[in-house]
């Protein structure tokens, strides 16, 4: 078996002046990609108000029909700042505490599972007293 | 007779137009290239700007090299890290390993990292070159392959630099540990630290 290939630093820097960029490619284009990821950044951070940062619960659903909700993060050690592999990691961590629940496919629908308790519920969230005196047809 | 050898040798003298250069004073013309022990592969994690961005669309191998000359070549041309955006990641892995903890190359291992909180007093342009220097060189590691690959986080108020191993082997990773507090110029009192990926929760030893 070959030995390791070592160079030192030294070594390293003394080849430098024969960089050569691999036949066929050009970075350009990598390059313009970054500045234009900066530029955006920056735009973003310089708007005021667009974003805010919601901590909302993550649903994931397999084919099985299992749903497994992840928490959302509560301070601690949020690993923000270290963008999304610290995400990952508390995503992953918090699959630990995670509920999961199995949904009923013939219910993952739009329409609601019976029509009453649809009525029901739309009443109580309109419900105006003042309408409800005067309208009888309903 | 010796006129006609006179004649023939003036053919072979070294005049200045043609005898006095050789391979090595033109880059241009010496093509030996110096191979790295490994091919190497570039990737770039643009920051997310989305909700609907997921990890995979926000990571991207940039290009693969497996020579210094390459290397140099391919430094001189992408940004430098302090050209980064906030949030953007540079990873450095070794052959087609990808920087996830799911490669299965990676899933056993863990990684150094160090956090430098104060990015104005940091040169990162020079750490990070560092750092690629030792891995691509191979001089952050005694074991062959033990280092997978590097990572660079550019993050609105800190870097941070990391090392991902293929192992947990506390008695192979701390010599890197102790080289990873060299190359990035950290005092005896700074540590860095060694996560685990399959138990992240706390560092599994530091130095």
């Amino acid at each position: 078996m070959a030995g390791i290939v070592k160079y030192t630093e030294e070594e390293l820097r003394g080849y430098s002046v024969a960089a050569v960029v691999p036949e066929g490619i050009d970075l350009t284009g990598f390059a313009e990609i970054v500045r234009s990821d900066k530029f955006e950044g920056e735009e973003l951070v310089t708007r005021p108000n667009l974003r805010k940062t919601k901590h909302r619960e993550t649903k994931q659903t397999d084919a099985d029909g299992w749903t497994v909700t992840v928490p959302a993060p509560k301070g601690g050690r949020r690993l923000s700042g270290q963008g999304e592999e610290g995400a990952r990691e508390q995503i992953r961590e918090s699959k630990d505490h995670a509920l999961k629940v199995k949904t009923n496919s013939k219910n993952i629908s739009s329409k609601p599972a019976d029509l009453r308790d649809a009525i029901a519920e739309k009443q109580t969230i309109t419900f105006n007293a003042f309408d409800a005196l005067g309208d009888e047809e309903d | 007779m010796s006129e006609e050898l006179v004649q023939n040798a003036q053919g072979l003298s070294l005049d200045e137009n043609n005898g006095d250069k050789t391979v090595l004073d033109s880059v241009d013309e010496f093509n030996v290239k110096h191979p790295l022990n490994s091919k190497w592969t570039l990737w770039y994690t643009k920051p997310k700007v989305s909700d609907s961005e997921e990890w995979s669309d926000l990571l991207r191998p940039v290009i693969k090299f497996g020579t210094v000359e390459e290397f140099w070549g391919i430094y001189n041309s992408v940004p430098k890290a302090s050209d980064l955006p906030i949030k953007a990641d540079y990873h450095l892995f070794r052959d087609d390993i990808r920087p996830e903890w799911e490669d299965e190359r990676n899933s056993k291992g863990g990684r150094w990292s160090y956090q430098f909180r104060r990015k104005r007093d940091v040169d990162i342009n020079e750490l990070w070159i560092r750092t690629l220097l030792s891995a691509v060189g191979e001089t952050i590691e005694d074991e062959e392959n033990e280092v997978n690959g590097i990572v660079l986080n550019v993050r609105k108020s800190n870097y941070r630099v990391g090392v991902w191993t293929k192992s947990t082997n506390a008695d192979s990773l701390k010599s890197i540990g102790q080289k990873l507090k060299l190359i990035l110029k950290l005092d005896e009192n700074d540590h860095v630290e060694f996560i685990s990926h399959a138990d992240s929760s706390a560092p599994a030893f530091i130095v």
